[in-house]
């Protein structure tokens, strides 16, 4: 019954999809930001690689307002009272997505938001005080520092999303760093003197589109952006998420000249920007959809399509390839279920806030999987990280779901767990 | 790989994947976490002392095990 479909699974090439995650975290795509020549060169062989697969491909371009960029090494210097400190990089020291901009070195005595004089003060924030109570506290203040946890390889994750910029330049560092600049300010000898180098910029992002046929039941999503890189240190975004392109692309190759109806793709841009590219393209699918009551081959009301299949992170699978569902998905995590008994591969229901939740929140049945990511957001996220093992796996769910989905098989069910 | 796979799959209800716990705070700014939803990773106090949709300490440890965390 299932030989049809063994077939398909035999296909997936994981030393291909290991070529793709190598490829996009390369020097030449440098972090893939939205909006950066890197994350337009990305595109560009994104492109070239679905119309390579066959598809009709489309960019959608959209402006995306104040991405935050790191424009240079904050240099910051500080001294508890008998010695000089000189932060690291991103690992002690990085500027706060919603810091003011402070190209040159500002010096001042350290103190505590909250507590005694502001004026002149760099601040540390206490854990219990959000930043916006912390500017009320900030009136004259020389700016604000905050604690952050960093990963197990030591490095601040990069973060892109978040409000505008306050009044105040505003450091993020590692609780270490913190922990001791907070005993030199309790003491009163401690000073720092740092810069706080950071822009907005209004860019263009762009969505890349590809079909096959009339486009089929099922919907593949992955976001190719990243974050971008940093002033002298490489950011890849291998897991996260060239592994989920990877997968994407090698299961559309799959799939694509088997399945009658076809099949679409969607790759994202700024999705770490607040999964805008998803909120553009999900509005645009429902705009789409036909107000027609059918029923495809699948047993699917035409209304339902497309069933969106998104991938964030397939790098490193633990226990279980980690599933969230939004919108009227009961079908589609039935067949996603069955696709994992057939594969093999563990699934469990846990948090996936990425793209899947922007097409959910527009009434499409979503589902977003993910299986892991080495060095989230920081210059630890590199290819070498992404396991070809957990690749595999990931493509063959999604190819296994497809073509259930797709009506070439009525179930699965009969396999014995 | 194959029908006689005894590991794959759901281990639970797949409907549970639909409430997933915070399921609604992360993929938008900080700004618009909703009172009654929660950040997607760590608590509602942690993500607001970091000016971040989530919780910085729990946000590693989810992705680190598998799960996702935008922006």
């Amino acid at each position: 019954m299932t030989a049809g479909l063994d077939a398909l699974l035999a296909r997936v090439d994981a030393t291909r999809m290991a070529a793709t995650v190598v490829r996009l975290a390369g020097d030449v795509f440098a972090g893939r930001r939205a909006g950066s020549a890197g994350g337009a060169a990305a595109r560009d062989w994104l492109r070239d690689r679905l119309t390579g697969l066959g598809a009709d491909v489309g960019v959608d371009p959209f402006p995306v307002r104040a991405v935050p960029v790191v424009r240079a090494s904050p240099e910051a210097v500080w001294h508890d009272g008998s010695t000089e400190h000189r932060p690291a990089f991103g690992r002690q020291v990085l500027p706060h997505f919603a810091s003011a901009d402070l190209p040159g070195r500002r010096r001042g005595d350290l103190g505590i938001a909250g507590a005694g004089d502001p004026a002149g003060r760099w601040l540390l924030v206490p854990p219990s005080m959000s930043l916006f109570d912390a500017y009320g506290h900030g009136g004259g203040a020389a700016g604000l520092l905050v604690s952050r946890a960093v990963d197990a390889d030591g490095w601040h994750y990069t973060l892109l999303v978040g409000p505008d910029p306050g009044p105040l330049p505003v450091l993020t560092l590692d609780p270490a760093c913190y922990a001791a600049m907070s005993v030199s300010a309790a003491s009163g000898r401690g000073w720092l003197e740092a810069t706080a180098p950071i822009r907005r910029d209004d860019v263009t992002a762009a969505n890349v589109h590809a079909r096959w046929g009339n486009a089929g039941t099922v919907l593949l999503t992955a976001h190719y952006d990243g974050v971008g890189d940093l002033p002298g240190l490489r950011q890849p975004a291998a897991s996260d998420n060239a592994s989920g392109v990877a997968v994407v692309l090698e299961a559309a190759r799959v799939l694509a000249p088997v399945l009658p109806d076809g099949l679409a793709v969607a790759l994202l841009d700024a999705e770490e920007i607040g999964a805008l590219g998803s909120a553009r393209h999900a509005g645009q699918v429902r705009e789409a959809r036909p107000s027609v009551v059918n029923v495809d081959g699948a047993g699917l009301p035409r209304e339902a399509r497309p069933l969106v299949v998104n991938v964030d992170g397939a790098g490193r699978l633990g226990a279980a390839v980690a599933v969230e569902a939004g919108g009227p998905a009961h079908a589609l995590l039935s067949m996603l279920d069955q696709a994992g008994r057939h594969t093999g591969v563990p699934l469990a229901p846990g948090p996936m806030a990425s793209d899947n939740r922007r097409y959910a929140a527009a009434g499409l049945a979503a589902v977003g999987i993910g299986a892991g990511m080495g060095g989230y957001h920081s210059p630890a996220d590199t290819p070498d990280r992404v396991d070809s093992g957990t690749l595999a796996a990931v493509c063959r769910l999604v190819v296994a779901t497809t073509w259930l989905a797709s009506g070439r098989l009525s179930s699965l069910i009969g396999d014995r767990r | 790989m194959n029908d006689t796979d005894t590991s794959g799959g759901f281990a639970v209800d797949p409907a549970d994947a639909l409430t997933v716990t915070g399921s609604d705070g992360c993929c938008g700014t900080a700004l618009k976490l909703p009172a009654a939803g929660g950040p997607c990773c760590g608590t509602q106090a942690e993500a607001s002392a970091e000016s971040s949709c989530c919780g910085g300490a729990a946000k590693s440890t989810a992705v680190a095990a598998g799960q996702g965390c935008c922006g």
